[in-house]
């Protein structure tokens, strides 16, 4: 997995490439802690996800709830099909509450 | 990591869990269709098998499985609660306490518990072999066994054709390389997931989340054809970590009650339990929302204060709304009052280590010594104000004092209660029909003593169920009731506790209690012995009177424990019977084992310490009374004769009696007098009690020693011992010699 890091000025946008997985979720809540704690508003760009676990969409909504605390804009663009797959199954789309473009964006 | 103090709080709470797990099982005996007893009893079980996981104890947790598994069957429903599956779980809670324990000792289990375990396995696979799950068709039609009658009133059943699946992923399962997904993507292939909620009620905030714990849980309708066993196979492999429950199609609402109620989740908003419950539909409950504003925000977070109000409203709006039955949304709301007084009743107590409060109660003890001084030295003086100021000291310290000793305090009900197991599987060994009546559980006893008076109680209820009740045949014969009653009573008394535990059987059998006597050569046969002093043969060692031995008493080893057991904690143990109507034996033992009020007697310059609570009144012995008292031995107290002991001459203390008076002080132990004679009476004395060195273990007539206000060192009289040689002359010329005292009067008088 890999996260690539951009800011326009005004939202920080993460774009995570490959597994979004339990192999993963350590570095994922150590990149997430520290973009959190930037108190940004957050874009996570899921495109190029090829595969999404529990521990990977629990990070995501813990991320998601964190940031809204304090405040803070977070949202979940360019769904992957792999992370629409996981959204469906799991019944997410309310609970993240973002508009999910099909087929996803190519990047 | 040391995970020691995570284990002893295992262990400590495995023990609360199981206790409690017997008392509701006992309880559900008498009335077998009250949920929430099985909901208790599976929770407490269930919560056994979850921290024994976490410490990788994988036999307890191997074992507790099958037990819930069964439990879990009993909860749907699906088995009928009868008394042998209720002995069954009696007695896998005793091995479940079995393999706890040697986990705490940290040792296998002898190859007894071993086979007991296997034995119970067997058993637990046959309860669950025998009915095999039943296909969704049968399940509607059988009406749940557990249905409370308060529930009862809102048996309509549901119009949910779908199963309901509600379940809660262990923290661990991801780290075992198991993804929830993938549970929920086979669960597809066995049918259609119509809903699905996935809950995060159990995430921590950022800080605290750990990104490879599983915090995810979800409730899911699911249309399916397949058997619950097919269903529940699904989660086969994190079923132990995760709490899952499958409730079948049509099922009473009931059903979704009693779910709803073992839920793990505490903050649970009314308004999900209701969706969850299967008792209206996702729209109504949308519906329902959207008439209230800020509903939105509770629904997905909001705080445990806020949430239940607001929830109610929920609740009354979807009542008026016709969208579900007020009993669902009571059964609801008492859910979330259930949590909260637990809640309350945690707070309100401290679990404290015994250690501490044992250093508590030295100091206290060092206080009062000290206190003590001061005291005499005030006295000594005579000034007034110092007198003054120490007497509000002295005032003040007996008051800490009491209320240290009284921390150490605690109520012999839940002794007691232990034995009400006892009662019922003795009661099936033998055949007899009998209850246990108990009474006085709220006397307060020291914890030592409670600890310690277990043994010796539970040996005299079997010894009363084996011996003193008789078999329903004779009882009815004789025009007895067949039920017969072993009472456990206990009340506070002048000083002390009293323990009875009396039964309505046949009495003893004083004739056969000779002649077993004299057999063993415990009594010369010539000897003429009181009613009483028969009676009290049972306590001799190595009496046994039972022709047959049975399993529970009649080995041999038995009375004389027991009696030996309650004079370690400076008690005594006394016998009443009644041919035909029973047996009474009282347990009389002191309030505490640390401090005492004293009263201080003197011989010559020495110092000697009598339990106050033992003294009747003290007498002036002089002039011809003196003399008389001299020849004979005994005392002529107002028409009663009472025995004496010269002290002096007990503890052969060679300084010559004071020319013109000497003081008999009265003390009464059980039912029976006696005088001391000293030479003078110092007054009332706090103590506190110092156990003698081993060297002087063997010393009669003593129990400990104390330091005085001044330094000095006096000796505390042990009454009971003291009676015994006060009586001990009449005693001995009737042949007993292992003897307790309590000698009756007219053996005590000089033949």
């Amino acid at each position: 997995m890999e996260i690539e890091r951009t800011d326009d000025g005004g939202v920080t946008e993460l774009k995570v490439a490959g597994e979004l997985t339990i192999f993963g979720a350590a570095d994922a809540y150590g990149i997430l802690t520290r973009a959190l704690s930037e108190e940004r508003d957050l874009r996570i760009n899921l495109a190029q996800v090829t595969e999404v676990d529990s521990s990977g969409v629990q990070v995501l909504l813990a991320a998601k709830r964190a940031a809204e605390a304090h405040g803070h804009g977070f949202e979940l663009v360019a769904h992957s099909a792999a992370m629409l797959e996981v959204m469906e199954l799991l019944q997410l789309s309310h609970v993240f509450g973002d508009p999910v473009v099909m087929p996803a964006q190519p990047a | 990591m040391n995970l020691e103090p995570a284990l002893e709080a295992f262990f400590a709470e495995a023990d609360e869990l199981l206790t409690r797990m017997e008392e509701s099982l006992l309880q559900l005996e008498s009335e077998p269709d009250n949920n929430e007893l099985i909901n208790d009893i599976f929770r407490a079980a269930h919560t056994i098998k979850g921290t024994a996981g976490v410490f990788g104890f994988d036999d307890v947790v191997h074992f507790t499985h099958e037990v819930e598994s069964v439990l879990d069957r009993v909860r749907d429903g699906q088995m009928i609660v009868s008394n042998d599956v209720i002995g069954l779980l009696l007695r896998n809670k005793d091995h479940i306490g079995v393999l706890v324990h040697a986990m705490a000792d940290k040792r296998e289990l002898d190859a007894a518990q071993r086979a007991e375990g296997d034995a119970q396995m067997a058993a637990l696979l046959a309860l669950l072999g025998k009915q095999p799950d039943q296909p969704s068709a049968s399940a509607v039609v059988s009406a749940p066994a557990g249905v409370s009658r308060s529930e009862a009133a809102i048996e309509d059943s549901c119009e949910n054709g779908n199963w309901h699946l509600s379940i809660r992923f262990g923290a661990d399962v991801l780290r075992s390389g198991m993804d929830p997904t993938s549970f929920l993507r086979y669960l597809r292939t066995l049918g259609d997931i119509v809903h699905l909620d996935t809950l995060v009620d159990a995430l921590p905030s950022w800080l605290e989340f750990d990104p490879e714990s599983c915090y995810l849980g979800f409730e899911i309708d699911f249309r399916s054809e397949a058997s619950k066993a097919e269903i529940e196979g699904v989660f086969e492999f994190v079923r132990d970590e995760s709490v899952l429950h499958i409730i079948p199609p049509y099922s009473q609402v009931s059903e979704y009650i009693s779910v709803l109620r073992a839920l793990p989740e505490d903050d649970m908003k009314l308004g999900e339990m209701l969706v969850l419950s299967g008792a209206l539909t996702r729209s109504e409950l949308e519906r329902g929302l959207s008439l209230q504003s800020g509903a939105a925000a509770a629904a997905t977070g909001g705080t445990d204060t806020e949430a239940p109000a607001t929830s109610q409203q929920i609740g009354e709006i979807l009542i008026e709304g016709g969208a579900v039955s007020a009993g669902v949304v009571d059964a609801a709301l008492a859910k979330q009052k259930q949590v909260k007084d637990t809640k309350a009743q945690e707070a309100r107590s401290l679990r404290i280590d015994a250690d501490k409060l044992d250093q508590l109660i030295e100091l206290v003890g060092e206080l009062v010594v000290a206190s003590a001084g001061v005291q005499n030295v005030a006295q000594m003086l005579a000034q007034g104000q110092l007198t003054e100021a120490s007497e509000v000291l002295t005032r003040l310290v007996e008051e800490v004092r009491d209320r240290a000793l009284s921390l150490r305090m605690v109520q012999i009900g839940a002794t007691f209660q232990r034995f009400q197991r006892v009662v019922r599987d003795v009661s099936r060994e033998l055949g007899k029909d009998i209850e246990l009546q108990v009474s006085g559980g709220e006397t307060d006893l020291d914890k030592t003593v409670v600890e310690r008076i277990g043994d010796p109680l539970m040996h005299l209820i079997r010894n009363s169920m084996d011996h003193g009740i008789e078999t329903t045949d004779v009882r009815l014969a004789a025009g007895k009731p067949a039920r017969a009653k072993v009472m456990l009573n206990a009340y506070h008394e002048a000083g002390g506790v009293v323990i009875d535990v009396a039964d309505d059987g046949g009495g003893l059998n004083r004739d056969k209690i000779l002649r077993k006597a004299i057999e063993r050569g415990l009594v010369a046969e010539d000897v003429q012995l009181s009613e009483r002093e028969i009676d009290r043969l049972i306590f001799a060692p190595g009496f046994s009177t039972a022709d047959q031995i049975s399993n529970l008493s009649g080995r041999g080893v038995g009375m004389d424990v027991v009696r030996r057991d309650i004079e370690a904690l400076r008690g005594t143990v006394d016998i009443e019977t009644e041919p035909g109507k029973g047996t009474r034996i009282r347990i009389r033992l002191p309030l505490t084992l640390a401090i005492i009020d004293g009263f201080r007697v003197g011989i010559d310059k020495a110092s000697f310490v009598l339990p106050v609570d033992m003294i009747v009144e003290c007498v002036e012995l002089a002039g011809s009374i003196r003399d008389a008292a001299r020849t004979r031995g005994y005392l002529d107290m107002r028409g009663e004769v009472l025995p004496l002991l010269w002290l002096r001459e007990a503890f052969d203390m060679d300084s010559s009696a004071p020319e013109r008076r000497e003081n008999v002080v009265v003390v009464q132990f059980g039912q029976t007098k006696a005088g001391i004679v000293v030479d003078q009476l110092m007054g009332e004395h706090q103590t506190v009690i110092r156990p003698l060195g081993k060297l002087f273990s063997a010393l009669r007539g003593v129990s400990g020693s104390t330091i005085l206000g001044s330094g000095e060192i006096a000796l505390i009289l042990d009454v009971a011992g003291l009676m015994k040689m006060a009586g001990s002359a009449g005693a001995t010329a009737a042949g007993i010699t292992e003897m307790q005292g309590q000698t009756s009067r007219h053996a005590a008088a000089p033949a």
